[in-house]
């Protein structure tokens, strides 16, 4: 649990992976590759950064759309702000 | 634990005490206003408070404000827990709770960018799921912020989006700064976490979910009445990135 | 709901990354598996580049990244000094 850090479980699965694709591109596993398939697996550690890249793109973007801008917000407090001046001054508040 | 039970037992909740802590630097203008609002919104739910205000000494008479609306709304009901100087957040809010009688703290900022409308939600929500800690924020549906420019919410936005990839806290809004919290939580939350400023907020939240305490979340408006007045420049985003970094490789 | 000017801000960026995705993606996945005569080829560089372009961007990022945070530090410490001194 104290070494199992958000650190230490990323690394792992990046190792995983990495693991994974180096061994098929060295070829320690039993299975044929095509040329075509060999050049697809060559570039996939990049492949994957750039779909995390997009992928955060797309998220911040449309968070980005859907962050709410709210001037109903302002105009309340605008209006509560001039009740609460009229009524702390009735109860003999000096600003 | 006992804490909790003794919840449960009361469905009603009314021997539930809730104390507002309000740091203040320089809010003659806003502390008559936000109090009131504190005042009108629990009459309107009936929930028993006080609002405890820790001023770092201001030198615009922040204070003098205070003390008025002690004789207005009563010495119960206002507590003034003023300290010599500028001292910062984190220990106002150790200050503040040492003196608070309530078995819940809600901390707010004192210059209306938090609306105290949304403190009876707060209360609902915690008694709902009977939370340990209930957190505003700004990016549910519901939520969202007034008075900032493309600039300001795109770091935000992706400020928050790293916190989240990185973090999985399981809350959506890290460094929101308006918060109800058990008193005990909040206590042992405080002796653990030491980072300060925005990081701070967030670490609250990621070693409240580390030691197995219940967050509950409810939507929030921020209106930044004095945008441009807080920076968010490079010396903000290290310093958040640097804090996001050692949560990272800590929790 | 959000202002204008952040949704066509949104949306760009969710635009951008798809184009990015889906050119990448044709260039490393589908463009291998074509006749070497195919159209398509012609709208894209030779697969070497599909690998050296990205890491070269990768690392220009990062060298921004490092110029970025040392100046923010280098000038913190200025202010940290000016600050001692007017102390
Ligand atoms: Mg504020």
């Amino acid at each position: 649990m104290v070494v199992c850090t958000k650190l230490v479980q990323w690394l792992a699965i990046a190792a995983f992976f990495m693991e994974l694709w180096y061994g098929l591109v060295v070829g320690w596993f039993p299975i044929n590759i095509s040329p075509q398939l060999y050049q697809v697996l060559l570039p996939m550690p990049l492949y994957a950064i750039m779909l995390l890249g997009c992928y955060s793109l797309i998220a911040v973007g449309y968070q980005l759309m859907t962050f709410s801008d709210c001037p109903e917000a302002a105009d309340e407090i605008k209006q509560e702000i001039q009740m609460a001046k009229r009524d702390l001054a009735s109860k003999g508040f000096k600003f | 634990m006992a804490a909790r039970l003794k919840d449960e037992e009361s469905a009603t909740g009314r021997d539930n005490k809730y104390s507002i802590l309000l740091p203040t630097y320089e809010e003659r203008e806003n502390l008559p206003l936000v109090v009131w609002l504190i005042v009108k919104s629990f009459e309107e739910s009936g929930h028993d408070y006080e609002v405890i205000v820790i001023d770092d000494n201001s030198p615009d008479g922040t204070l003098d404000v205070a003390k008025q609306l002690q004789n207005i709304y009563g010495e119960d009901k206002i507590v003034l827990r003023p300290r010599k100087a500028k001292l910062g957040l984190g220990t106002a809010y150790i200050h503040g709770m040492k003196h608070a009688t309530g078995n819940f703290i809600i901390l707010m900022d004192a210059d209306l960018s938090h609306h105290p409308k949304f403190i009876s939600q707060f209360i609902k929500k915690q008694r709902e799921g009977n939370y340990d800690v209930v957190t505003g924020t700004r990016y549910l549906s519901g939520g969202g912020v007034y008075g900032w420019d493309l600039y300001r919410k795109l770091v935000s936005r992706g400020a928050n989006f790293l916190a989240q990839f990185m973090l999985r806290p399981g809350a959506s809004d890290l460094t929101g700064s308006f918060r109800l919290y058990r008193k005990e939580v909040l206590q042992h939350l405080m002796e653990v976490c030491i980072s300060k400023g925005y990081v701070f907020q967030m670490e609250m939240i990621v070693r409240a979910k580390q030691h197995g305490y219940t967050v509950g979340e409810i939507p929030i408006t921020f209106v930044d009445r004095l945008y441009g007045e807080s920076k968010l420049g490079g010396t903000e985003i290290v310093s958040y990135a640097k804090g996001l970094l050692q949560l990272f490789a800590t929790t | 709901m959000a202002t204008l000017s952040d949704r066509i801000f949104g949306g760009s960026l969710i635009l951008l990354a798809l184009a990015i995705f889906t050119y990448y993606t044709l260039w490393v996945v589908i463009l291998p598996f074509l006749d070497p005569d195919h159209f398509l080829h012609s709208f894209f560089l030779p697969p070497v580049y599909a690998i050296t372009l990205p890491l070269g961007g990768i690392a220009a990022l990062f060298v921004l990244v490092g110029v970025f945070v040392a100046t923010v530090m280098i000038k913190d410490r200025a202010k940290r000094k000016a600050k001692a001194k007017t102390k």
